[in-house]
């Protein structure tokens, strides 16, 4: 008997230990919206965004950031949830990226010049599904109108506007955007949850960190967009290293290919002006 | 063996009316109108200046691979008159030509060849529609 308890006990520390040692695992956190509302509010912003900027029609890198981002839908967290998620490149220096609620994402060109390799575009793809697996948007939304939004939302008529209806409490896709504002826990879970995404997908998650150093480096974060109101680039290194530590070990060896030819096509291009203030983080 | 009997006896009722003066009116009145459209098939198969099967030579459809899609267009034409026909901006455009980038100050240089596989970078929307529509 004695020897079954202790044997009992000992798979219990066992299991508690490598649990403690598996990869951070985070819930969308409170949420008004249905995760179809989600879809509907991120569509229909899509629209508005398509509309509002120049959208890149060239099917290699339409095709580039694609394959990119559905190796990286095809991880666990982003299948559960199961949001449809799409990639699309716009012409705008500034380096940022930015994914609406339920999926929609779009991609600086700004971006792809400059990242150094692959894994760190699929850093900040990853990282930005990561807001919309998490529902950061429509919970940041939630809260801070936490007492109007019920009406809106249940009164919601099929096939009519969400974003209209939302504008009209001051949820619209602007600059400082509610959507789009997150908070820093905000930004460490995605960051956490992007390198769980990278990892599985075969990119080093490190990488992500790297290049939010590298952009510190560079600019500072007046000029670039993706790193104002983040956390510290030096305290994201160094979660996410730990974040890898969790991480069953692997290689990361995964590339498209493509890398280069996106590259060469990117240097040259040279956008127009950023037509609207900044959109998001 | 029974056209020409047939052929013979237009001509001769046409030459007929001519030679008896009813109304000369209709031949003259044709002759001016039908005389510029003449001249501008004569000026588009052959020109006054006939160096005819090179400047045929010249002007014929192209296929072009462009953004993957097939595209017949009218050569010869370099790079720099392939964006103006496409209607795109070229001071803001990248192209790549056979996989190969091609940079800006060689575009007007840069013939382009039957089969050619063209990538070209560009923007639509922004409240610009018309703007390089492919």
């Amino acid at each position: 008997m004695k020897q079954i308890i202790s044997n009992a006990i000992l798979i219990l520390v066992l299991a508690r230990a490598s649990w403690a040692q598996g990869p951070t695992q985070f819930h969308p956190g409170f949420n008004l919206f249905s995760k179809q509302q989600d879809v509907q509010l991120g569509q229909e912003n899509a629209a508005q965004v398509r509309a509002h900027m120049k959208v890149i029609r060239n099917p290699v890198l339409n095709d580039y950031v694609n394959k990119v981002g559905r190796r990286l839908v095809a991880a666990r967290e982003a299948q559960e949830s199961g949001f449809p998620f799409t990639f699309e490149v716009v012409a705008d220096p500034t380096i940022n990226a930015f994914a609406l609620p339920g999926g929609p994402m779009f991609i600086n060109t700004g971006l792809l010049r400059a990242v150094d390799n692959e894994a760190q575009l699929a850093g900040v793809i990853g990282h930005e599904m990561s807001h919309v697996i998490l529902r950061h948007g429509t919970n940041q939304a939630s809260k801070s109108k936490l007492v109007e939004l019920p009406a809106v939302l249940g009164s919601q008529v099929a096939g009519g506007s969400l974003v209209g209806q939302l504008t009209k409490l001051g949820i619209g896709l602007g600059a400082n955007s509610v959507l789009l504002k997150f908070s820093r826990s905000a930004e460490s879970q995605a960051d956490l949850m992007g390198s769980h995404l990278m990892a599985e997908s075969g990119y080093n998650p490190m990488e992500m960190a790297r290049f939010f150093e590298k952009l510190n480096q560079q600019g500072g974060r007046r000029t670039i967009q993706f790193l104002s109101d983040h956390p510290s680039p030096e305290n994201r290194e160094k979660a996410i290293e730990e974040e890898v530590h969790r991480l069953p070990d692997q290689q990361y060896t995964y590339q498209t290919g493509d890398f280069q030819r996106m590259k060469a096509l990117i240097a040259h291009v040279r956008e127009p002006k950023p037509p609207a203030p900044a959109k998001a983080q | 063996m029974i056209a020409p009997p047939l052929e013979n006896s237009v001509s001769a009722k046409s030459s007929s009316q001519g030679s008896a003066g009813v109304p000369p009116a209709i031949p003259e009145q044709d002759a001016p109108s039908s005389r510029p459209l003449l001249a501008l098939i004569w000026g588009f198969t052959a020109g006054p200046t006939c160096v005819c099967p090179a400047a045929l030579a010249n002007i014929k459809s192209m296929k072009l691979f462009i953004n993957g899609e097939e595209r017949s267009l009218e050569g010869p034409l370099t790079l720099t008159s392939l964006l103006t026909r496409l209607d795109m901006k070229a001071d803001r455009v990248a192209v790549e030509l056979n996989l190969g980038i091609v940079p800006r100050e060689q575009w007007t240089t840069t013939a382009l060849a039957e089969g050619d596989r063209l990538e070209i970078v560009h923007f639509v929307g922004g409240g610009n529609p018309g703007e390089g529509g492919l």
